[in-house]
């Protein structure tokens, strides 16, 4: 099956472990015949800030935001998410966590109905969520700060797509300390999981 | 005693600018200082640059235009505190920001050479967090209140063990009518009092 792969990238660095996943991932994708759009924020300059005439829009439709316009269609066209980043102080970077914020906004990724005031997922075209994270911190250290990019992704985000969505959540921990080979097993990681879903 | 108030809120509306005064007078009837930082009009940029990220390990994180007035706030805070609106069951990207950018080796940590964090901001006893949901929310909450005490968590990196979290958090239910508002900043602000 052809999957429509959304990737979404956030690292300041070029020459980084976590844009060698990037990279990686793109190319296993189209390897395997899928199609595939990406969202390198960095690249793209994209703005880390909700503004205040965004947020004065937040109950607007989405066409009322032109210069979001082309991401909102990446996110409704998808079916598979990926997200490549570094985690920083136990979650995504801020540029990351705008997109979360601004992308994932009002008219695109919810609705709220009318008559109960209940959220109503709109992200149902999305079927698998691909999370490829590095950490600096241990697992246990993780763990015991509440995984807060975890819960962002796995239960806000995931609730808003279709109701068989699954996760998979691959995290390399200790990323500073890890060993060249360490480093190629888990790529080799992320490419055994984006070939068997494709 | 130095408070320091980290305010975020891209347009301040009437409940956001009543939580920022509760919190500020709240801590100062405890007997603080208080300074405020409201990274939307000091126009913050919360995504970090590339140089950054390379002298992130070295002794020039420091360095970064922009970030030196919030280094020497933190240096003399005994009180860290947060308000803002959660968004995505966490704080807004320019919080996260401040984190990824102001909290560096050097100013929130110190980073040995074998890789060993010792925290820089051991003078902070306290971390308050103050926060309402945004409705509309039959979001999970419960993960949503936990992540406003695993930032507390998280900052313990940088403040040590000692330091205790309050983190005062108006739920969907009391964030959506004028009444339980009303009642959040009011008791926000007797809670701050203790302190």
């Amino acid at each position: 099956m052809t999957r429509r792969v959304l990737v979404v990238h956030a690292h300041p660095d070029p020459t980084s472990f976590s844009r060698a996943l990037f990279d990686h991932v793109g190319q296993v994708c189209r390897e395997v015949g899928n199609e595939v759009r990406v969202h390198d924020l960095y690249g793209a300059g994209f703005s880390a800030a909700m503004s205040a005439n965004e947020w004065s829009l937040r109950g607007a439709a989405p066409s009322t935001k032109p210069h979001l316009v082309p991401y909102f269609e990446d996110v409704a066209w998808c079916d598979t998410l990926v997200f490549v980043y570094p985690t920083w102080w136990s979650g995504q970077p801020a540029i990351l966590k705008a997109w979360i914020d601004r992308v994932l906004a009002n008219g695109v990724a919810w609705k709220v109905d009318e008559s109960t005031g209940h959220v109503m997922p709109r992200l149902r075209n999305v079927t698998r969520i691909i999370v490829v994270a590095t950490h600096g911190r241990s697992r246990g250290a993780n763990l015991w700060c509440g995984r807060v990019g975890r819960t962002v992704i796995v239960r806000s985000i995931r609730r808003l797509c279709s109701w068989r969505c699954r996760a998979h959540w691959l995290a390399l921990h200790a990323v500073d300390r890890s060993t060249r080979f360490e480093r190629d097993r888990f790529m080799q990681r992320v490419e055994r999981v984006l070939r068997r879903i494709s | 005693m130095t408070a320091l108030v980290v305010f975020t809120h891209p347009r301040p509306d009437q409940f956001a600018t009543a939580l920022l005064e509760a919190t500020v007078e709240g801590l100062s009837a405890a007997g603080h200082v208080v300074d405020v930082i409201d990274l939307y009009r000091d126009n913050f940029e919360a995504a970090m640059a590339p140089t950054e990220w390379r002298a992130y390990a070295t002794p020039a994180a420091t360095d970064t235009v922009g970030i030196e007035s919030y280094s020497r706030m933190l240096a003399g805070a005994d009180v860290l505190a947060f308000v803002f609106p959660m968004w995505w069951s966490g704080p807004p990207s320019m919080v996260k920001g401040f984190f990824d950018r102001a909290l560096v080796p050097g100013v929130a940590f110190r980073l040995a050479d074998n890789g060993r964090v010792s925290p820089g901001l051991r003078h902070v006893r306290r971390v308050v967090v103050v926060t309402a949901a945004e409705p509309p929310g039959n979001f999970p909450q419960r993960s949503t209140r936990q992540l406003a005490h695993a930032l507390g968590r998280s900052l313990r990196r940088a403040t040590g063990w000692r330091t205790r979290t309050l983190v005062c958090w108006a739920g969907p239910g009391e964030a959506s009518n004028e009444e339980g508002r009303r009642r959040f900043v009011s008791r926000t602000r007797d809670r701050l009092a203790g302190l």
